[in-house]
């Protein structure tokens, strides 16, 4: 079994008045062990919808898995029963959301939350856990760790809780933690901090990482692999130097082209005209054609495959259709 | 903790101030002399008369009678019923705790009726419970107490004869002990489930909205992320914090529970506040309406307190801060 | 000439096309009202209610007043479809000409709440710091005041009558319509638009009347709504205790006085069941619509 996470197929959507939106349609990826897996994608482009699919905490009325497989150490967490799930979330798959502010529960201590999942899943007693809980904390940096586990959420900064997240999310040794855009709500030099902070723990843990996020920086910076989502599918999928070097979706030229650099000696920025599509009323053909510049007929008429290239790499587009594309 | 609870204390005390103002002020607007019982007494003189509102201070300015009567209650001394011919403090001290008991035991039971069914109709949205659950809340919150008494007593008390009629136990059964207070229990069932039941449905529709919003928030996302069972995340992570604003509701919804109270001890005859109030509006005895008036308001108060000190208790960003 | 005309025409068009396009939110309110079913139930039957009560004396052709002491409390029958009271009184009319109070004090005593409320929240809400202070207390103050003794000895005072009852109504209800306005003026007046009103130099009044109360017009509508329900509600209780309007004008709560007593209670059914349904259904109804007005006004708070 080479992957720690393979997902094929998977497809979520949410069921609502106005009609069924298919925030994540189709979308294969695969995870090494050890490995860190970019998901990039404007906001609404279903990263965020693959990765809680993931651990199964869709919010459901609307939303559900409708298809696809989930495999996990190759076991199916679609087909899962929802008590196998709870052994699993925690334990095996962790993950850190974007809202450090909201993200804790403001009326429970830091020390008491992540305890709470040591207890469950270590088997630990109070006393051990709370001991295992310091340790985490002065882990992830913060100071004061023995007074700062019984303090409260409201006593914490952003960046202090964001910490405080991510030593919960490791405190069970996960073997994949899913960050979903884990800086975006930090501010600045906070963000570098986490940043080095997660590459810190990567090394030390060697925990898989998903990292959903719409900064290209974030990526570069921790990022193996790559997948570049767009209206909830899998546009391209690279290596992260491949795709920095030689970004070939239109849509990943886009969004490399958006992103300020140093060199560009104060060039314009560009801007991809338009905006994700109303998911209830999805464009026929490439979901991206209305805004793509290199639009051709066939885009407006059949939405292409994601085709192979060479050993890691993957593109859903029709100008790259034929130049050596293995179905 | 403790210097939350005296900061609140001292907020009460103009408001206590005020409302004190506020019902002598209402009694003053008062039309008929205090002492008609004594004036329409052929054996009372005109100088006697002229010496029991000299003795009462009912010839000084509103303003001095004012601060007659805080002076005097500060020293426990809230006046005399010329009607009952007592001391306003002792019929209320008699009266106190039959309100107290309606009042609070209603409370209890709304609370243990809404709180599990707004609790559960929330995680059940939609569900036909959580249908069933809105229908009643709704009715509850509608239907007039006093009607829904008379349908109790109607149907409990008269075809079925489960309840006695009225009153707060059996004249001259003497009773002691357990079998007191299952007399007493017998007695006020009927005020109680009334209350109890009118009670609950504001209570559970705030329950479930309140519920409603906290589960959608991400720190539950983070609870369930964690592994923990759904029970964990809903009864332990989402009620204690759908709980606070229910329970700054509970403080607010203390004056409504006295005026429950009143109703049902003048229909069921129970001898409270409600009942002591009645009788002095019937016989015009201002002092007693002073008296029961500022006494429900202090309890109001003070139930305001409690509120804001178990708001507290669950809430660390206030006890805190 | 005929070409331009054309023209106009084709541009009038278009106009009124876009015209039907954008929807005043308040055919929007109103189209999602409509599809409230519980919505549309409540604001039926209040309607029913309300039209009975307007047009009471042909409901029966009875008069209201007319006492017969030969058919004192008559069970139902096809002369007196809901029987007749202890003076002999036709019920079903005096249950029409009841709902001509028990309304008319629901919405006037809430009219008046509103008005008392919108302008002390309002000056409170717009003017901050010591007036803010001043006035919010006062709210405290009256919002602790136990509702039905102070009610009681208010009427006790000053008498009971139509006019009392709804004085204190709106006197002891103000503060929750004024802090509703106060917190929705605060958030409000942070927000852009009153600085670009600022910076056109409209003045305070123009600004509070002109701008806010208008966008703080939802939650006073519902409140409104639900307000008169918990009106009624006061109304036929201090009525049924007799501290309320009083006899002969007939109100649901005060017809249901006799009740009191436990030979009518267990004999005479219909002197008190059919009052107590009415206030029951008029003041659901008002909940029902209140509920289906707040969530139409505001979609986000849909539960």
């Amino acid at each position: 079994m080479k992957y720690l996470l393979e997902v094929k197929n998977l497809q979520t959507h949410f069921f609502t008045e106005d009609g069924i939106v298919p925030a994540v349609d189709g979308v294969d990826f695969e995870l090494e062990p050890g490995q860190t897996l970019g998901i990039v994608g404007e906001s609404g482009c279903g990263k965020s919808v693959t990765s809680v699919s993931i651990l199964r905490l869709v919010p459901n009325p609307p939303g559900r898995i409708v298809g696809g497989e989930i495999l996990f150490e190759g076991k199916d967490l679609v087909k899962a029963t929802e008590s196998e799930m709870q052994s699993i979330r925690g334990n095996d798959i962790a993950m850190i959301f974007q809202e450090p502010m909201t993200s804790l529960n403001p009326v429970f201590t830091i020390g008491k939350q992540i305890s709470e999942a040591i207890m469950l899943h270590q088997k630990l007693d109070k006393k051990a856990a709370k001991e295992r809980c310091v340790q985490m904390l002065k882990l992830v940096g913060i100071p004061r760790a023995e007074q700062a586990v019984d303090e409260y959420p409201h006593q914490f900064s952003g960046g202090m809780r964001q910490r405080a997240m991510i030593a919960m999310a490791l405190s069970c040794n996960p073997k994949l933690l899913i960050a979903d855009e884990p800086t975006t709500a930090l501010d600045v030099t906070i963000q570098a901090q986490i940043i080095e902070l997660m590459k810190d723990l990567k090394e030390k843990l060697n925990t898989a990482i998903m990292l959903i996020t719409h900064d290209l920086g974030v990526v570069a910076e921790m990022a193996d692999h790559v997948i570049v989502m767009y209206a909830g599918r899998v546009v391209e999928e690279a290596d992260v130097i491949d795709l920095f070097k030689d970004p070939k979706h239109p849509y990943t030229i886009g969004l490399m082209k958006s992103k300020p650099s140093l060199d560009g000696n104060a060039k314009r920025l560009d801007v991809i005209p338009g905006a994700v599509p109303n998911p209830l009323a999805m464009p026929k053909g490439c979901a991206f054609h209305p805004r793509c510049s290199h639009a051709m007929d066939i885009c407006k008429e059949k939405m292409p495959e994601l085709n192979k290239f060479g050993d890691n790499r993957k593109i859903r587009c029709w100008l790259h259709e034929k130049e050596g594309g293995e179905k | 903790m403790g210097r939350f609870i005296t900061r609140r204390l001292l907020q009460q005390i103009p408001i206590l101030i005020g409302v004190s103002i506020l019902v002598f002020s209402i009694i003053q607007l008062a039309p008929g002399d205090p002492l008609a019982s004594y004036t329409q007494d052929p054996n009372m003189t005109k100088e006697t008369l002229e010496a029991l509102k000299e003795a009462h201070g009912l010839n000084k300015s509103p303003v001095l009678q004012y601060i007659d009567y805080v002076k005097n209650a500060l020293q426990g001394n809230f006046g005399f019923s010329f009607q009952l011919k007592q001391p306003v403090e002792k019929l209320i001290a008699e009266r106190l705790w039959p309100t107290f008991y309606i009042a609070f035991g209603s409370l209890i039971i709304s609370i243990i009726i809404a709180i599990p069914i707004g609790v559960i109709s929330a995680t059940k949205q939609y569900s036909v419970f959580d249908y069933a659950g809105t229908v009643f809340a709704l009715a509850g919150i509608s239907i007039p107490a006093f009607f829904l008494a008379l349908l109790l007593k109607k149907w409990l008390a008269i075809d079925l004869r489960l309840f006695p009629l009225s009153g707060i136990e059996t004249p001259g059964a003497m009773y002691t002990g357990f079998a007191r207070m299952m007399d007493y229990l017998r007695h006020t069932f009927i005020p109680l489930i009334v209350l109890g039941l009118t009670g609950a449905g504001g209570l559970m529709r705030y329950t479930r909205s309140s519920m409603l919003e906290v589960v959608r928030q991400d720190y539950i996302r983070t609870a369930r992320a964690k592994g923990l069972k759904e029970r964990v995340v809903i009864y332990k992570h989402a009620l204690r914090n759908a709980l606070i604003p229910v329970i700054t509701l509970l403080g607010f919804t203390l004056p409504t529970l006295f005026s429950g109270a009143v109703i049902t001890e003048i229909m069921f005859a129970l001898p409270g506040m409600g009942k002591l109030q009645h009788q002095a509006v019937m016989q015009r005895d201002y002092p007693v309406l002073m008296g029961t008036n500022l006494f429900l308001a202090i309890f109001t108060l003070l139930g305001n307190l409690l509120a804001d000190i178990s708001y507290a208790l669950v809430d660390p960003r206030i006890r805190l801060d | 000439m005929i070409k331009e005309k054309g023209q106009i025409n084709e541009n009038q068009e278009e106009n009124l096309a876009t015209s039907s396009k954008v929807e005043s939110p308040w055919t929007i309110v109103g189209r999602r009202l409509r599809k409230n079913k519980l919505a549309m139930i409540g604001l039926v039957v209040i309607t029913i209610l309300s039209l009975a009560a307007i047009f009471a004396p042909f409901i029966t052709g009875i008069p209201r007043d007319i006492t017969n002491l030969a058919n004192t409390n008559a069970p139902p029958s096809s002369e007196h479809l809901l029987g007749t009271d202890s003076l002999g009184r036709d019920m079903l009319t005096r249950l029409a000409y009841g709902g001509r109070i028990s309304l008319t004090v629901g919405f006037v005593s809430t009219s008046l709440r509103i008005l008392i409320g919108v302008i002390l929240g309002g000056i409170a809400g717009y003017y901050g710091k010591g007036i803010d202070n001043v006035i919010m207390r006062i709210a405290d103050i009256f919002s602790c005041l136990p509702f039905l003794p102070i009610a009681i000895t208010f009427v006790a005072v000053l008498g009971p009558s139509i006019y009392n009852i709804m004085i204190v109504l709106a006197i002891l209800g103000w503060p929750g319509i004024a802090r509703i306005v106060r917190a929705e003026i605060l958030s409000l007046r942070e927000r852009e638009f009153m600085e670009a009103a600022t910076a056109l130099g409209i003045g305070d009044f123009k600004k509070i009347v002109s701008h806010l109360i208008p966008n703080t017009m939802a939650s006073i509508i519902v409140s409104a709504t639900t307000g008169i329900a918990s009106a009624i509600l006061t109304e036929s209780a201090l009525s049924f205790l007799g501290l309320g309007v009083a006899p002969p004008t007939p109100t649901w709560g005060n017809m249901m006085y006799d009740a009191q007593s436990q030979y009518v209670l267990k004999n005479r059914w219909w002197q008190w069941v059919p009052p107590g349904i009415i206030i029951f259904l008029a003041v659901i109804s008002l909940n029902l619509l209140g509920d289906g007005l707040r969530d139409a006004l505001d979609p986000r708070l849909k539960q």
